[in-house]
């Protein structure tokens, strides 16, 4: 049995009047990768949000290696956030730092390591998502997808014990979404622990060891992919996996599959193209027939 | 025991007297004029001399006391000993009945009186003539009153004499009224003017703080034994001998009128203007260095003043914007948040020159240099304003910023100063430059606190030279260029920080 990284005991968020989260309790162990979905509103975000103290809990207690970090003081709370890497949605580079300076500065600053040593890992990692040649570059000449990769290599770079993923591939284009979620998967496999909120129920379905169902401030499902996706479920589990599944989420596990075969040369980028022009001409149809 | 209790105040008394006699006695015996009063006061090169600067050197001599004379406006002069500032005002000062209320007098040294000095095209004759017309004076003065009080009428004022004469001659007004001094030297050397009898006659007086019975007893015992041994006879001689000789009037402008034709007016004009500039900024004074010097220190004092306080104002800015910011958005520091809105109502709701005087009459009153005085004066003032310029930049970077930093293991102010900052200053820099550029100008009012700076220094080769055009056009020049220079620089910066860094507008990166 691996050991518990973070235990989550009670948690409660309210924003004024609002509570977000109703009392939540969960334990993520060493090399876990937990997987939440859910209906937008359901407190994914904000739990995780909580962990790493972006959002102070009203109640309850989160132990990370066995420290209450929402009753500690801040600077134990600064040295417990080196810990946990977090990656968002928008992504959040430093738009006035080069691509380089944006993961080394936080090892620099907390860290201590030299400029040259911190460069050199920096490469390393950038080596590892395919971007070694944007070092020099600033955030604004990189697309959505490069952008995530370096937001996660900057994370990366603290050698942080756990990972969190706040919709990593929502604010993509379709296109793009692929790459994002083969960085991730390649982290998984290499025993990261990671916490992640996401809309992509195949890489819920492929890379999860465990799924949690949040819903209105609880976790009203818990279990395996194999539970959670393979069997048929009654109520809002089964109504919003249904719902997933026929919308644009399958879309981009296509579009994702075309792009790997193009880069593979099975087909080529003309071909793509009329693939996808195709596509868009039976959206628009079946748009202006939903319409009529 | 009364008897005993009166004897044990009086020797106490005794004591006190005694303890601020020998702390006075080390004390520099400071001396506040404005030197534009020729022959009573006026620079010769650096140095402020003259007939009222004598007489207290005398003074101090005579109390054994190191001596020190302070140049500043007229209006100041006596607000200075008030304050405490200096210990004797000596500026040609009329006793008048208002002034008496506030400071103590010496017996008269100089009888003087005020004159009307007019142009020979229409000759004064009796002082109903004044009536309704407009009559120039330099504000302040005895003749500013007279013109109030005995005219029933407002003056123009000017700075000094020499100007509401120049005036006079572009035909601003009709007449100048002026002590009789000064109204003779604008005479000398111009042929145009000329002067009447005394309209009334006046008294010039050295004014001490009141309760200063020792002081004053000094003053009068000095001017007494100068009038006796005819020392005080000398200097006027002497000083209206030197300056008379200051006043130069360029020869050739006399003969550019009797020629005719274009060319040679041109030529003459040109002739003029050379002639204006070798007076105004080339001609050696006495002590070895040209009237130009005057531009050179005081643009110096100009960017010194300038550099400092914006570099203060920065500082200041930056803390307090990062206060109030962080107190409107998480409520962090809500003392130092009062403390912070506090200042920034009371800088920005009272005038800059009002700020300046209150720094250097009250706030700072021990405080020597009047360099520092400034730049603490137009720093605190400036970092209001750059606080609110430094608070709209900070509002305006997407909180994802802080998320990032925060989630990465930074402190709070790590963050600020790493992260959110830089950006801030990079989408606020036109604005801020703005307040730059502003600051740097509103340092001309230094002159205020007796400080020669860029525009004072002009001011003083006009006084000198009674030339009007060309040492403000200069002055107004060197401004000019220096801001374009500093408008350039930033473009520079806002051009290097756009190539380098992202478009601030797009924070979703």
């Amino acid at each position: 049995m691996a050991e518990t990284l973070l235990k989550i005991e009670n948690l409660k968020k309210a924003f004024g009047n609002l509570e977000v989260l109703k009392g939540l309790s969960t334990e993520i162990k060493v090399g876990e990768v937990v997987v939440m979905i859910g209906p937008s509103g359901g407190g994914k975000s904000t739990f995780l949000r909580c962990m790493n103290l972006l959002e102070t809990p009203t109640e309850g207690s989160i132990l990370f290696e066995g420290v209450d970090i929402v009753k500690a003081d801040e600077k134990t709370k600064n040295r417990l956030r080196s810990d946990m890497g977090m990656v968002f949605q928008h992504f959040n580079l430093f738009p006035h730092l080069s691509i380089l300076d944006n993961i080394t500065l936080a090892p620099r600053l907390i860290r201590g390591k030299s400029r040259a040593e911190a460069e050199t890992e920096a490469m390393k990692l950038l080596a590892r998502v395919g971007l070694e040649s944007k070092a020099k570059a600033y955030p604004q000449q990189l697309s959505g997808g490069q952008k995530q990769r370096v937001a996660i290599v900057r994370s990366l770079a603290m050698e942080p014990k756990v990972m969190l993923f706040d919709e990593p591939t929502s604010a993509l284009d379709p296109e793009m979404v692929g790459e994002v979620l083969d960085v991730m998967k390649d982290l998984a496999k290499n025993g990261m622990t990671m916490v992640v909120v996401t809309h992509e129920m195949r890489f819920a379905r492929d890379v999860a060891t465990r799924v949690l169902f949040l819903e209105g401030g609880r976790i009203t499902a818990e279990g395996t992919p194999e539970e959670i996706f393979e069997r048929p479920h009654e109520g809002r589990l089964g109504e919003f996996l249904g719902k997933v599944k026929g919308d644009q989420l399958a879309d981009a596990d296509i579009a994702h599959a075309i792009l790997k075969a193009a880069e593979d040369g099975v087909i080529t980028v003309s071909e793509v193209e009329e693939v996808l022009a195709e596509a868009k001409r039976r959206e628009q149809k079946a748009k202006g027939g939903a319409q009529a | 025991m009364k008897a005993m209790r009166t004897s044990k105040l009086l020797s106490l008394c005794g004591v006190w007297t005694l303890m601020v006699g020998l702390a006075s006695a080390a004390q520099t015996l400071t001396m506040a004029t404005e030197a534009t009063f020729p022959p009573y006061e006026f620079l010769r090169g650096q140095e402020v001399v003259g007939i009222d600067v004598e007489l207290s050197r005398a003074v101090a001599q005579r109390l054994n006391r190191p001596f020190a004379v302070e140049n500043m406006d007229f209006d100041s002069v006596i607000p200075a000993v008030i304050s405490g500032k200096a210990q004797l005002a000596a500026s040609g000062i009329t006793v008048t009945p208002d002034r008496k209320k506030n400071v103590d007098f010496s017996e008269p040294y100089v009888t003087t009186g005020i004159v009307a000095i007019y142009p020979k095209t229409t000759p004064y004759t009796a002082p109903e003539q004044l009536k309704g017309k407009k009559i120039g004076v330099q504000g302040g003065t005895t003749s500013d009153t007279y013109v109030l009080e005995q005219l029933k009428q407002e003056p123009e004022r000017f700075k000094t004499t020499a100007e509401a004469c120049a005036a006079m001659l572009a035909g601003r007004c009709a007449f100048v009224i002026a002590d009789i001094a000064p109204a003779k030297n604008c005479v000398k050397g111009e042929a145009r003017l000329a002067l009447s009898g005394f309209l009334s006659s006046e008294s010039y007086a050295i004014a001490v703080a009141k309760g200063q019975p020792e002081l004053l007893a000094a003053v009068n015992a000095t001017i007494a034994a100068a009038k006796a041994d005819g020392r005080l006879a000398k200097w006027v001689d002497d000083y209206t001998a030197e300056s008379d000789k200051l006043k130069e009037v360029a020869a050739s402008s006399a003969e550019a009128s009797a020629k005719s034709g274009v060319a040679a007016w041109l030529s003459a004009q040109w002739r003029a203007l050379c002639d204006d500039v070798y007076l105004c900024f080339l001609k050696k004074a006495a002590d070895g260095s040209s009237r130009g010097m005057y531009l050179v220190r005081g643009l110096g004092i100009t960017l010194e003043v300038a550099l400092a306080s914006i570099l203060l104002g920065l500082m200041l800015g930056f803390f307090v914007a990062v206060i109030r910011s962080s107190h409107d958005k998480y409520g962090y520091f809500p003392v130092m948040n009062a403390v912070a809105k506090v200042y920034l109502t009371i800088i920005r709701g009272t005038p800059m020159v009002v700020q300046l005087l209150i720094t250097y009459y009250i706030i700072l009153r021990s405080v020597d240099s009047k360099v520092l005085i400034a730049i603490l004066a137009f720093g605190i003032n400036s970092g209001a304003y750059q606080a609110e310029i430094m608070r709209a930049g900070i509002v305006s970077i997407d909180p994802g910023q802080m998320e990032a930093g925060r989630a990465l293991g930074l402190s709070y102010w790590q963050t600020m100063l790493k992260i959110i900052l830089p950006q801030a200053v990079r989408n606020v820099l036109p604005a801020l430059g703005n307040e730059f550029i502003v600051l740097m100008k509103d340092t001309s009012i230094v002159g205020y606190i007796a400080l020669i700076d860029l525009a004072k220094g002009g001011d003083i080769i006009r006084s000198q030279t009674y030339s009007v055009y060309l040492p403000y056009l200069t002055v107004a020049a060197i401004y000019l260029v220096l801001v374009m220079s500093f408008t350039w620089l930033l473009g520079r910066l806002e051009r290097y920080l756009r190539n380098t860094g992202a478009d601030p507008v797009h924070n979703d990166s």
